[in-house]
């Protein structure tokens, strides 16, 4: 990309926004859009008036230029919209390392590059939240990283989320609470008829406890504090209990047909955005 | 006190403490460190999950251990141990402390004194009473008197202000002192001695002994006071001599000093094993040693290192028998005269009978001294008690002649040479092996025109002390009594004759004012006028000094009411020294059986109580690290981080390979290689970086950080190529690190050389004509022993010439200069060339500091030629990351001609 172009980018757009631009214009090379007409907002061509179109879809000032009856068509709007939904808990606010990125900012990177990936593509892109707006195109990708710091958790989701027939949505956290966060999510877009594409990202701290000796574990989300006192002797049930919550969640993932990807905070995100991208083009018939 | 062994407690009562450390241990048992306190999302798997250590939490045995030593220490420095306590203070009573301050402690005064000190401290803690004992007269003269008993400190008050004294000790009457004590009960005597045996060193000791026991505390052999012996002056020559009490081999140096404290001269005397006395000489022109005031020996304080001279040492007295008349200096005989004696005598001129009062020791009559009948037969007594009578001609004597006189002579003169005469002026003849002159050269150009002669005689030529050319006396001399009469047979001027205008005369009149041996010091009672004290420094007089009697010999040796010093009038001094009169110092011995004689630092008592706290600190520290390890605060990261820094030092530069495979594995980094050279390697660094970002922007290629690679150390495989700016004084390669790069070439490696001495002038040209510049030279140095295939210089249609940009000059911060690839890439490598060489300082064109901003101009210049620059830069990191691959290219026009047709 040209510098100057980079940089008039960087003046408007918050960092997490830039980075996301970077990531996924390695990504983007071989992606294509639906340049078809059908039903949408963009102008695509006019054609010739046929019988049993809607007189609303004459473009008259066209006609009139013209002499016969031009019909305005669109831009057939693809997969409508792409929900996404980031992790905004306290958990996701976290980072193993000095060295790393919080999990909270990696999110934000994937979900970003994936929504420039997906504006790129033709698709539009909104958070899940109350009176969602759509963005179409990567100019509002500020303004879309201001919406999902908005966006409420779980908890605060309106009954009615407003999702069209074959969403698809974009989950990125942690998903370590089941309880909390993971089912009540999964029961609302599932009832909602909504393809999620689930990314787990995870702190290496947290797939390998790599700690050691005597610590008291403090939770993030108030679950409470636990004195451990060699914490290599738990390190490896914990893993056992973290694979078998992994393991559920997959299984989840799978039973509703969704697709999940896990992605560790420490491998570069280019590796995730890429399989994600993969998983977001398959099946194209549901993405038309 | 209580005494386990060596070690005594002062506060013992304090060790009870001790038994709260099983209480301390419970409670410390009990209280574990704070755990690390990490945050952690993931918690709630870990809750629940059963913890195999089950035991309650406990303090780790082994700071349980630290921290109970810790407390242990404590208790115990409060208890105030001392290390090897009450080594000379065993016992009950009083302690009766003698110390010696005569001179001979001066050398050793400040270790007596803490020695003297010490045994005050240990009664001090032991809480016992003090006598003491000085051995030498105190300044008022009173004899050595015991003093006390006092309160420990009140006695070191006293020592502290003790001093030594600049005459003998007096044991005897010490020993008597000892006996007056009344002391009832037993008590415990320290002797601090000086080591020497002045007097009945045994009596003293026994009476000591008999009041309990006793401890001798003396210098080591070889550290005792030595004695200068005031030195003994010759013509141009004097003689020191040094007396001592020890039998070791060794050099003490003494120095003569003038007034004003310079040294004038100095003198080694060498003690050979077991020699107690030994002497030196000095020879130096008379003058000089007339300027010394005092003799010193080196390194050594106290008044018997030190030997005075008086007034006597310095000057004869030559007293000229004053005329009544003032003529003109030049015709004058009196000028004359005192002009040849100033150099080394004191010229009094009075009258006779006041010159005889004065105490001279040669007397001088020349022609117009007119004496007295009275005063001649006082002269003629003084002359036989010892006085040099000395008599010059001139026109009255050869006339009426004289009594006093060694030769009778003639009545009249002979003149030589005159106007009316036909003799010449005679010339002096050589000087008689038996005359006072003798080893005197006399002068070729001195002429006797006049002189009186002696009547001739048998006995004449014995009393002609110098003689003209032609056999005529022209200085007799004759003894009368002790003392000598003597005749110049010509005039104290000039008038007679040339001697008085000759360098000969005061030479001679030198020997002549030598005959008179004494030289009637200063008569009558002499004050005190400066005096010496116990180190040989200046003092005043004390209360007991009395006047010294005129008759005074110097035999006695000096004691409190005649200390060393200077005594009489100003410029009328007598010496009295130490060195005068005192026998020969010899050893402490024959103490009686049963006394302990130990050196100046006895098995001093060490309060530990210091180097306990010490302790309790530095195991205080041991126990904060080890917490803080413990809890996790130190990572093990950091330690060996810590470690790392400690073992390596500070070496290296840049960003130092971090060893760190994964990541660098993860991602391409460009890598240069560190060549010594600070500046070069952050330019290689700075240059990488702003080519990094070139890539980062127009390409695919994302490469990490730049990566400095030490190719003697660091692992190679992970980069695509090596930048290697040449320096000229960059080290030679090992023999292993000139394998592992071919190896990396080898391996599909490139490494790219950039001389950057495009611009450079100067240089040589070698045997093949290739201008040689000192970096050409060390890549050729570098280069040698690597098997580097043939090189061309980059053919148009190479693949670095369109890898990424269609290129064909490769500039950088210079341009046009030539680039060398390998001739045939082998095709193993896909094509890549292991070798690159350049020398257009690519690395500087490329640089960008912090902001962006290039931060080196390019020469011919321009954005132009920085373009190129970058440009030259992507190409290279494609060709060596993409090979071949855009060599497929060269084909296209062919393709595309196909397909069109």
């Amino acid at each position: 990309m040209p510098v100057a172009a980079a940089e008039r980018l960087a003046a408007g757009l918050p960092a997490p926004a830039v980075a996301a631009l970077r990531v996924a214009e390695t990504v983007s090379a071989g992606s294509h859009g639906l340049r078809r007409p059908g039903p949408g907002y963009d102008f695509w061509q006019f054609r010739l008036y046929r019988a049993g179109d809607p007189v609303r879809a004459v473009d008259w000032r066209r006609s009139a230029r013209d002499g016969r009856v031009l019909v305005s068509e669109r831009e057939r709007d693809a997969a409508q919209t792409f929900w996404l939904w980031e992790d905004r808990s306290a958990s996701m606010d976290w980072r193993g390392a000095r060295t790393r990125e919080t999990k909270a900012e990696r999110a934000r990177l994937l979900v970003l590059a994936a929504a420039v990936l997906l504006m790129r593509a033709g698709h539009q892109v909104a958070p899940i939240g109350p009176a969602p707006r759509r963005y179409r195109h990567e100019r509002r990708l500020g303004e879309l990283s201001l919406a999902l710091d908005r966006a409420p958790p779980v908890a605060g989701l309106p009954r009615n989320l407003g999702f069209g027939k074959y969403a698809q949505a974009l989950l990125v956290g942690d998903f370590l609470d089941a309880a909390g966060t993971v089912e009540p999510l999964f029961r609302r877009l599932a009832d909602s008829g909504v393809r999620g594409h689930i990314v787990q990202v995870l702190d290496p701290a947290e797939t390998d406890l790599p700690m050691r000796g005597r610590r008291r574990f403090i939770g993030l989300e108030g679950e409470g504090e636990l004195l451990v006192r060699r914490v290599g002797g738990l390190r490896a049930a914990y893993r056992e209990r973290l694979e078998a919550h992994n393991e559920a969640l997959r299984h989840n993932a799978a039973r509703l047909g969704w697709t999940l990807l896990r992605h560790r905070s420490d491998a570069p995100p280019v590796s995730a955005l890429l399989a994600l991208a993969g998983q977001l083009a398959e099946r194209p018939d549901r993405l038309c | 006190m209580l005494t386990l062994g060596a070690i005594g407690f002062a506060a013992p009562w304090f060790l009870l403490g001790l038994l709260a450390l099983p209480l301390v241990w419970l409670l410390l048992r009990i209280t574990p460190p704070q755990p690390v306190a990490t945050r952690f999302p993931a918690i709630r798997f870990l809750f629940g999950l059963r913890q195999e250590d089950d035991s309650s939490e406990r303090t780790p045995p082994w700071m349980l251990l630290l921290r109970l030593l810790i407390a242990g220490l404590l208790v115990l420095a409060a208890a105030r141990p001392i290390l090897q306590p009450g080594s000379l203070l065993e016992g009950q009573g009083e302690v009766v402390l003698a110390i010696d301050d005569g001179w001979a402690s001066a050398p050793q005064w400040p270790s007596m004194r803490a020695a003297a000190l010490a045994v005050l401290d240990e009664a001090a803690r032991r809480d016992r009473p003090v006598r003491l004992l000085t051995t030498a007269p105190g300044p008022d003269g009173g004899l050595p008197q015991a003093v006390g008993p006092f309160p420990p400190a009140d006695a070191a008050a006293a020592v502290a202000a003790l001093e030594p004294k600049p005459w003998p000790t007096d044991r005897i009457a010490a020993a008597a002192a000892t006996q007056e004590l009344g002391i009832s009960g037993p008590a415990t005597a320290i002797w601090v001695s000086d080591g020497l045996e002045e007097g009945l060193a045994a009596d003293f000791a026994r009476a000591l002994q008999r009041l309990g026991s006793l401890d001798v505390l003396r210098p080591e052999p070889g550290d005792r006071a030595r004695l200068l012996r005031p030195p003994k002056r010759e013509a141009g020559r004097l003689t020191v001599h040094v007396d001592r009490a020890d039998g070791r081999a060794q050099t003490v140096t003494v120095e003569a000093l003038d007034g004003d404290g310079l040294r004038l001269a100095a003198a080694e005397i060498v003690f050979a094993q077991g020699e107690t006395s030994a002497s030196a000489s000095i020879e130096r022109p008379d003058e000089l040693l007339n300027r010394i005031a005092r003799f010193r020996l080196v390194g050594e304080t106290g008044a018997g290192a030190t030997a005075l001279v008086g007034s006597d040492w310095r000057r004869r007295k030559v007293g000229l028998a004053a005329t009544g008349m003032a003529g003109h200096p030049l015709l004058d005989d009196q000028h004359y005269l005192r002009t040849a004696f100033a150099p080394f005598a004191t010229v009094v001129e009075a009258p006779v009978a006041e010159l005889l009062e004065a105490g001279v020791g040669t007397l001088v009559l020349t022609d117009a001294a007119e004496t007295r009948r009275a005063e001649r037969d006082r002269l003629a007594e003084w002359v036989e008690a010892g006085g040099v009578l000395l008599r010059f001609s001139g026109p009255r004597l050869a006339e009426a002649g004289a009594d006093l006189l060694p030769v009778p002579l003639r009545r009249g003169r002979r003149e030589l040479g005159g106007a009316l005469t036909w003799a010449q002026p005679q010339r002096l003849g050589a000087f008689s092996g038996t005359s006072p002159f003798a080893g005197l050269e006399p002068a070729g150009d001195i002429a006797v025109t006049r002189q009186v002669l002696a009547e001739p005689g048998p006995e004449l030529p014995a009393k002609s002390w110098a003689v003209l050319a032609d056999g005529t006396p022209i200085v007799t001399g004759a003894r009368l009594g002790e003392g000598w009469t003597a005749l110049v047979h010509t005039s104290a001027n000039a008038d007679w004759s040339t001697l008085a205008l000759s360098g000969l005369y005061p030479q001679m009149l030198s020997r002549l004012a030598a005959l008179g041996g004494g030289t009637g010091g200063p008569a009558g009672l002499l004050e005190p006028a400066r005096l010496l004290d116990g180190f040989g420094r200046w003092t005043e007089a004390g209360p007991a000094v009395l006047p010294l009697p005129g008759d005074w010999t110097g035999a006695e040796p000096p004691d409190p009411f005649a200390p060393p010093g200077l005594y009489g009038r100003a410029g009328e001094f007598r010496a009295v020294n130490l060195g005068a009169a005192l026998p020969a110092p010899a050893p402490l011995a024959g103490l009686p059986q049963g006394v302990v004689e130990r050196g100046l630092a006895p098995g001093r008592e060490h309060p530990l109580v210091p180097w306990l706290l010490l302790a309790c600190i530095a195991l205080l520290l041991v126990d904060g690290v080890a917490s803080l390890a413990y809890r996790g605060y130190l990572p093990l990261g950091a330690k060996a981080g810590l470690a790392a820094a400690l073992l390596a030092g500070f070496g290296g530069g840049g960003d130092a390979l971090a060893n760190d495979p994964e990541r660098l594995a993860a991602e391409v980094h460009l890598a240069y290689v560190l060549t010594g050279d600070a500046e070069l390697d952050e330019t290689s660094r700075a240059g990488l970086a702003g080519l990094s970002r070139v890539l980062t922007d127009r390409t695919m290629v994302e490469p990490g950080a730049p990566q400095a690679v030490d190719v003697e150390r660091d692992e190679l495989a992970f980069f695509p190529m090596l930048f290697w700016p040449v320096a000229a004084n960059q080290p030679p390669l090992s023999d292993r690190a000139r394998a592992r790069l071919a190896a990396y070439v080898a391996t599909g490696g490139m490494l790219v050389f950039d001389t950057r001495d495009r611009s450079a002038v100067g240089g040589h040209i070698d045997m093949r004509g290739a201008v040689m510049t000192p970096e050409r030279e060390r890549l050729r140095k570098l280069l040698a022993g690597m098997r580097v295939p043939p090189l061309t210089a980059v053919p148009p249609d190479h693949v670095l010439t369109r890898s990424f940009y269609l290129l064909q000059s490769f500039a950088g911060r210079y341009a046009g200069g030539t680039v060398w690839v390998e001739r045939t890439a082998s095709s193993r490598t896909d094509g890549v060339t292991g070798y690159l060489i350049g020398s257009n300082d690519w690395a500087a064109a490329w640089a960008e500091d912090s902001y962006g901003r290039p931060m080196f101009a390019v020469t011919p210049g321009g954005e132009r030629q920085r373009e190129a620059a970058r440009r030259f830069g992507v190409n290279l990191v494609m060709h060596a990351l993409t090979g071949n691959y855009k060599a497929d290219q060269v084909h296209v026009p062919a393709i595309l001609r196909r397909l069109d047709g």
